[in-house]
């Protein structure tokens, strides 16, 4: 089995600074882990599923006969795209989750998300001061 | 599309060669502002694929939710329950390539120039 390319080689990582290649670092590694994820979505009792990886690309859907048998055509459309926009919400949350974890001086992604840029230079300024020798 | 945007950086970068230096940065920080206007006009497209036997379409937006998918009658009938999964897989990834090459030429300045 071959993984995803790596995003970062080793000797580009080493070059970075320690607080920054340990950030690059564990976000690599989150996606790399995410990468091989998949999310899966029934609907309509079960007859309907769609698999969507972390990125929300389309890996698979089943249709069961008896929704080929009980649906009309034009629900048993809805259902899947209702199914791929749920497995590609789960996804989603999953990416946010987990690159939401990584730090960077301290600083979570997830805390810093939405916030004035400014606001999060002055923070990550403070932060380098009180680790300062 | 990280091919057309490295064309783009290339380009923002010829701005660099003008002497004034206030402005070289209004035109960097015009040519900036242009490049993100197109890649957000780029990415709110929609674009339609369907399987090879054209029975299953789907609609595709730049950022990968599927607006619509349309399974025919005839897919209905014609298709095992198999069948009509793989085609609506591969309306989808027909209709996400098409988009894809939407957003390229979007960004592509040859052609975005081109009258």
């Amino acid at each position: 089995v071959t993984g995803p390319k790596p995003v970062l080689d080793g000797d580009t990582l080493a070059k970075l600074p320690p607080a920054v290649r340990a950030a690059v670092g564990s976000f690599v590694t989150a996606f790399d882990e995410l990468s091989r994820e998949r999310f899966t979505v029934h609907r309509a009792d079960g007859r309907v599923s769609a698999t969507v990886d972390v990125f929300g690309n389309v890996q698979d859907i089943t249709i069961h006969q008896l929704a080929k048998r009980e649906l009309d055509n034009l629900t048993l459309s809805d259902e899947v795209v209702a199914a791929i926009a749920q497995a590609q919400a789960l996804g989603r949350q999953a990416r946010e989750e987990a690159t939401g974890a990584v730090t960077l001086f301290g600083l979570a992604l997830r805390d810093v998300r939405g916030k004035d840029p400014e606001t999060v230079r002055r923070r990550i300024h403070e932060l380098i001061a009180r680790e300062a020798p | 599309v990280s091919e057309h945007l490295l064309q783009q950086i290339t380009e923002l970068s010829k701005g660099l060669d003008t002497e004034d230096p206030a402005s070289r940065v209004r035109l960097l920080q015009q040519q900036v502002a242009d490049l993100v206007q197109a890649v957000n006009d780029a990415v709110d497209q929609s674009a339609t694929g369907s399987d090879p036997s054209g029975l299953v379409k789907a609609t595709v937006r730049g950022r990968g939710a599927v607006e619509s998918l349309y399974i025919s009658p005839h897919a209905m009938r014609d298709l095992s329950a198999d069948e009509l999964g793989a085609a609506c897989v591969n309306a989808v990834r027909a209709a996400k390539a098409a988009v894809a090459g939407q957003i390229e030429a979007a960004l592509d300045p040859s052609l975005r120039d081109t009258p």
